[in-house]
């Protein structure tokens, strides 16, 4: 049987916490805790839970940038290495929540996503790529001089995903992707995102604590609370017929729409 | 004559206009929910009517609350007001709140300023009020500092304060965007029960349709600055005149669609 893509065992992420008395050790969030995790090629996975409960640390788990207190995590089977991770990072990479914290306010867009092919020694010719990645996320060649600050919401979210896909990679892990847009405009990331994955055949693992992005996006889903995952399975079984108390009342507890006459 | 009136109400920065005229009433004890992108001018409208616009902002037209005109008012008369008459939620709680006093003492302000209670029976209201928004512990709660609580126990702090005084206008500006959706869900209910509870006249701002609509009777929509539609929500959902508050109404309608084939296997 062939390896996962990327496999968790056991793992662990503890953050110490400010001292509460002068001698003694010091308290411990166990922020990521025993945590085992299966992810193919292919996969899309959800991960939702409330904040607090550990799902940013995963993500800086499997990204690599963070080291976990224990256990391990392999990528394609092999434990990975400071040489190996230029190859890494080309592969896996990632989209945060909020553009405008996580692009440069100084760089422009053709710097921002030239950065990732120029650091990660890409080895194509690196403005055409940049011309097609721009293409991929449906966004005007014109914008290449701007600054973060010129585009909107929607481009700036736009610009961040073709960084991320600028080295084509195979794996993408978005951080709550789309919970900073506007409802009309977050619906376009949706979509552009949900065609991306399947053109470019992505494994994805989608980051969120809105259910409705998850079952937009993702065929299973794992819900994790307190730094454990506490269910999981396909996003229809869980969703459908929830079995864990806590993921019963995340369910109930998404916003609906009045019955309406 | 409606409770709160406001008429041909403009606000600008310099050239810039942010609120275009607009015009909206509210009755006593109704509920009005304003749903616009970010940047549409909703919470400048809620500021203009609280009296906290920024100083480099003018604002014309008229705010007319139980018939007196809020527009005119100076300071000083405005704070006789806010706090008492009329009060808001902010939207970030940790912004609002300060971080330098205990809460216990925060929600006793206003009740010390207008109704001149002693700090003692501040306090002893403050607790009430906590118990009242559904804080668990209020007598630990109050001697608390903002940073040791949670964002959902900040958030019913800041709504504790805005109803100390029993306001009879309370404005309630994206109050759950900074929280889980199940702790989004009680604030939601806590604050529908107070105001249902106190007869209290509110006017909630979001950009969220599923979440306006369970906070209110009528809906207006903003977009740049101006409100493009005002309707009740069941001729909001059934026949949407704007172009953008279609949109809304039919994205919101396909992502609960598409939610309940995963939930409940069907598209009702």
């Amino acid at each position: 049987m062939s390896n996962p893509l990327i496999e968790a065992k056991t793992l662990c992420r503890d953050f110490k916490l400010p001292r509460t008395a002068i001698s003694g050790a010091r308290p411990v969030r166990h922020a990521v805790a025993d945590l085992d995790l299966k992810i193919e090629v292919g996969d899309r996975l959800g991960v939702v839970g409330e904040s607090g409960s550990g799902k940013t640390t995963l993500a800086k788990l499997l990204l690599n940038l963070d080291k976990p207190t224990s256990g391990s995590i392999t990528f394609k089977g092999q434990k990975l290495s400071l040489s190996d991770m230029a190859i890494f990072r080309r592969e896996v990479q990632i989209i945060f929540q909020d553009p405008r914290s996580s692009l440069d306010p100084r760089m422009t867009v053709e710097q921002i996503i030239l950065e990732p092919l120029e650091c990660l020694d890409f080895q194509q010719n690196h403005q055409s790529r940049i011309e097609q990645v721009l293409q991929q996320v449906e966004l005007d060649p014109t914008i290449w001089l701007r600054y973060p600050h010129e585009l909107s919401g929607g481009q700036r979210q736009r610009v961040a995903i073709a960084r991320a896909l600028a080295t084509q990679p195979s794996v993408l892990i978005a951080d709550e992707p789309v919970s900073a847009l506007d409802v009309l405009v977050r619906e376009e990331i949706l979509q552009l995102l949900s065609g991306l994955i399947e053109s470019l055949n992505l494994t994805l693992v989608l980051i969120s604590h809105d259910l409705s992005v998850i079952s937009r996006l993702c065929e299973k889903v794992v819900v994790m609370r307190d730094g454990r995952i506490i269910e999981s399975g396909t996003t229809q079984d869980v969703f459908r017929t929830p079995q864990h108390q806590f993921t019963q009342h995340l369910i109930a507890s998404v916003p609906r729409l009045p019955t309406i006459k | 004559m409606k409770f709160l009136e406001v008429n041909n109400l403009t606000v600008s920065f310099g050239n810039k206009v942010v609120v275009d005229n607009a015009s909206f009433e509210l009755a006593a004890g109704e509920r009005l929910g304003i749903i616009g992108e970010s940047g549409s001018g909703k919470t400048m409208i809620a500021l203009a009517v609280i009296g906290l616009l920024p100083d480099s902002a003018t604002a014309t037209g008229s705010i007319r609350l139980a018939g007196e005109e809020l527009l005119t008012l100076n300071d000083q008369q405005m704070s006789a007001r806010r706090g008492n008459q009329l009060a808001m939620v902010f939207q970030e709680p940790l912004t609002a709140l300060n971080p330098l006093m205990r809460v216990g003492k925060q929600i006793a302000q206003p009740l010390r300023n207008h109704k001149k209670l002693s700090r003692n029976a501040g306090l002893a209201r403050a607790i009430a009020l906590c118990t009242a928004v559904g804080l668990p512990d209020p007598e630990h709660i109050v001697r608390a500092y903002p940073h040791q609580l949670s964002g959902g126990q900040r958030q019913r702090i800041g709504l504790a304060i805005a109803i100390a005084c029993s306001p009879k206008l309370l404005i309630v500006d994206e109050p759950t965007t900074a929280l889980d959706v199940s702790v989004q869900k009680e604030v939601l209910k806590t604050i529908n029960d107070l105001v249902q509870q106190q007869g209290t006249s509110l006017v909630f701002i979001s950009h969220d349709l599923p979440v306006v609509s369970t906070m209110s009777e009528n809906i207006a929509v903003m977009r740049n600055g101006e409100i493009v539609e005002q309707a009740n929500i069941s001729a909001l959902f059934n026949n949407p005149h704007h172009e953008y508050s279609k949109k809304l109404v039919d994205l919101a309608r396909a992502t609960e669609n598409k939610f309940n084939r995963f939930t409940i296997g069907s598209t009702a």
